[in-house]
């Protein structure tokens, strides 16, 4: 398309921009609507038959409403320990790592990095292993103890990663190298704990890594409300900063003003706490941190004003659907989701690769 | 003066890349960075705009001590354009040269906007506006990058190489361009080039250098001189004049007969 002669060209351009970035927004607004409604239907996903009007009278009875008389005090007790934190923790957990994920590639420019690569899933993983090996799990308070490990041992690799980097520079390069040689070794670390453990502590040990959210009830959701309400906003102002090293590397922002090193550490920091709370709580959850990003990059473009909380949406979405289908699939028996968001995300993502690489080179 | 530097080195590794360099720039001037690979001339650039600390010296910016600027306050002063970016960027042209706009920032208003379409207009780019950076050729990818240098409203524009990936046609756009706007806004431009013979035909000043030192400093009929470019390119050549402009033709390498300091 050769662009009109005139002074109204720029004009007309600018205009077209602005249509762009308001008609994006728009979709991510649509996004997070579509991801309530949907999340409003998973409510009713579940063995005991309870369709949305008796979820919504169980809700109303939470918030202070008479019990209605169709109800047992067990369908309250569903709801109100089972459904709703797992729902909360699959949308906060899945927006967590979308945009733990987003922030990661965007400060290394490397898009194969995610809070997997960078090792500190393997880290959690070890942790946990580490707490139930140790007969914790046991304990009144294990199941905090776990958790407390793997969120432990997870910041522990997260500092040796960006660490490492910091001291020749943080050049991208060597966080991912140091990643993924840090990987390896946790899951050294966990391979051997399993080989030594018993019959018990294997079962256990392995049902930890397959990332599930039967595990997160209210406490984890708090947990994870309050890394969220900290971190997000942080991470939205570097929008601007995460734009231009993404555009054009370390002394381009640099010579824009931006200070490179700062924005960097502080966008990890914020990245791993939040990916670190998330997976503590619900085991390994691989793929959403990789591909959300990915994903939303695709649909919305690569501004991160807008990527940021759209990649946060996808994740969540993916999650939330991964969920869903573990718990339909072979109703009753649930599969975790680590598993399922895998089968139910990598379609999506290779039909969305091959439509991008298709226009790419038309 | 724009950039006034006092016998400033930059040693790394125990090297020295810039050995005591002494360098002005005045405003609106126009000033060609020509020497043969690995003289320093990326190495002076970049340390103008403070992305290379300096062993030695002193160099102000606009009559600060650049170690006493935050590096918003440099980019305030300073655009600077790198040799061979954005092969893996990620973002879309405007996206990239609204980045340009972020040294003056408090939020995005329209004007910024505007500024930075009527850019890309000058430049032609106009029809790419929301193509992914990647996509473009690599001469189109550095006029993008010019385009950000120059909504960065800097009074100083460092240049690494501006012209090595654009046809003819573009050299010449991009040189007269970079011109008038050093002379309609008194923007010093200082800009590394191999082509000597467009180093003749649009700087006010060349300066050459050698092995981290400057070798000479003034006219461009004083530097760019047979004797000179034999002394640091090892290059026999003659400098003659066709159609009113000076031009360089290398005639044949000296070979292993290298001049000292290489």
């Amino acid at each position: 398309m050769a662009a009109p002669a005139g002074a109204g060209a720029a004009d007309a351009a600018a205009r077209r921009h602005v249509r762009l970035f308001r008609s994006r927004l728009l979709g991510i607004a649509a996004g997070a609507i579509g991801m309530a409604v949907f999340a409003l239907w998973c409510t009713t996903i579940g063995a005991a038959g309870l369709g949305l009007g008796k979820v919504a009278a169980i809700v109303a009875h939470l918030l202070g409403a008479p019990l209605a008389d169709d109800l047992k005090p067990s369908d309250v007790t569903v709801v109100s320990h089972l459904r709703l934190p797992r729902i909360a923790m699959a949308i906060l957990g899945g927006a967590a790592l979308g945009l733990a994920g987003t922030v990661m590639q965007g400060v290394t420019r490397n898009p194969l990095v995610s809070p997997y690569t960078l090792g500190i899933s393997a880290a959690a993983a070890f942790g946990a292993s580490l707490a139930i090996i140790l007969g914790l799990g046991g304990l009144a308070i294990g199941q905090w103890l776990i958790v407390g490990s793997a969120f432990v041992l997870a910041l522990l690799c997260a500092l040796i990663v960006f660490g490492a980097g910091l001291r020749v520079g943080t050049s991208p390069e060597t966080v991912i190298l140091t990643g993924i040689a840090l990987m390896y070794l946790f899951m050294a670390g966990t391979a051997t704990i399993q080989f030594l453990a018993s019959e018990e502590q294997l079962a256990s040990v392995v049902h930890w890594t397959f990332g599930s959210l039967t595990r997160a009830g209210w406490p984890a959701v708090v947990a994870l409300a309050a890394v969220s309400l900290a971190t997000w906003p942080l991470l939205m102002r570097y929008a601007w900063p995460l734009n231009a090293i993404a555009s054009g590397g370390d002394d381009f922002a640099r010579s824009l003003g931006i200070p490179v090193e700062r924005v960097r550490f502080v966008v990890c920091i914020a990245a791993v706490l939040l990916t670190a709370t998330v997976i503590s709580f619900t085991g390994v959850i691989g793929f959403v941190g990789l591909v959300a990003p990915h994903m939303a990059r695709m649909i919305i473009g690569t501004d991160h004003r807008l990527l940021l909380p759209f990649s946060a949406v996808v994740g969540a979405w993916l999650l939330l659907a991964a969920d869903a289908a573990g718990r339909l699939l072979f109703a009753p028996t649930v599969l975790p989701v680590g598993i399922t968001v895998a089968y139910l995300g990598v379609p999506v993502f290779l039909h969305l690769v091959m439509r991008s690489r298709g226009r790419a080179s038309a | 003066m724009i950039v006034e530097a006092k016998g400033i080195g930059v040693r790394r590794g125990g090297r020295d890349i810039l050995r005591d360099v002494d360098f002005c720039v005045a405003p609106g001037e126009m000033i060609a960075l020509i020497g043969p690979n690995g003289a320093g001339k990326s190495t002076l650039l970049r340390s103008l705009n403070g992305l290379v600390k300096l062993s030695d010296g002193t160099l102000s910016l606009a009559g600060t001590p650049i170690a006493r600027m935050t590096r918003r306050q440099i980019a305030r002063v300073a655009a600077y354009m790198p040799q061979q970016a954005g092969d893996t960027a990620d973002c879309s042209v405007a996206e990239c040269v609204m980045a340009g706009r972020l040294p003056h920032m408090s939020g995005t208003d329209g004007g910024d906007r505007q500024r930075v379409f009527e850019t890309l207009e000058r430049l032609g780019l106009l029809e790419f506006s929301e193509r992914p950076l990647s996509h473009l050729s690599g001469g189109e990818r550095q006029r993008v990058f010019l385009a950000r240098a120059l909504v960065q409203e800097p009074r100083l524009l460092l240049l690494d190489e501006p012209t090595s990936a654009l046809d003819l046609r573009h050299q010449l756009d991009t040189f007269e361009h970079v011109a008038v706007i050093a002379r309609a806004e008194a923007v010093a431009v200082v800009v590394a080039i191999h082509d000597l013979s467009l180093a003749l035909r649009y700087a006010d000043r060349v300066v050459m250098m050698s092995g981290g030192r400057l070798v000479a400093d003034g006219a461009p009929s004083a530097v760019v001189t047979p004797d000179l470019i034999r002394d640091t390119y090892g290059v026999s050549a003659s400098v003659g004049r066709v159609d009113g402009h000076t031009v360089v033709v290398p005639l044949r390498s000296m070979g292993n007969d290298r001049p000292a300091g290489e």
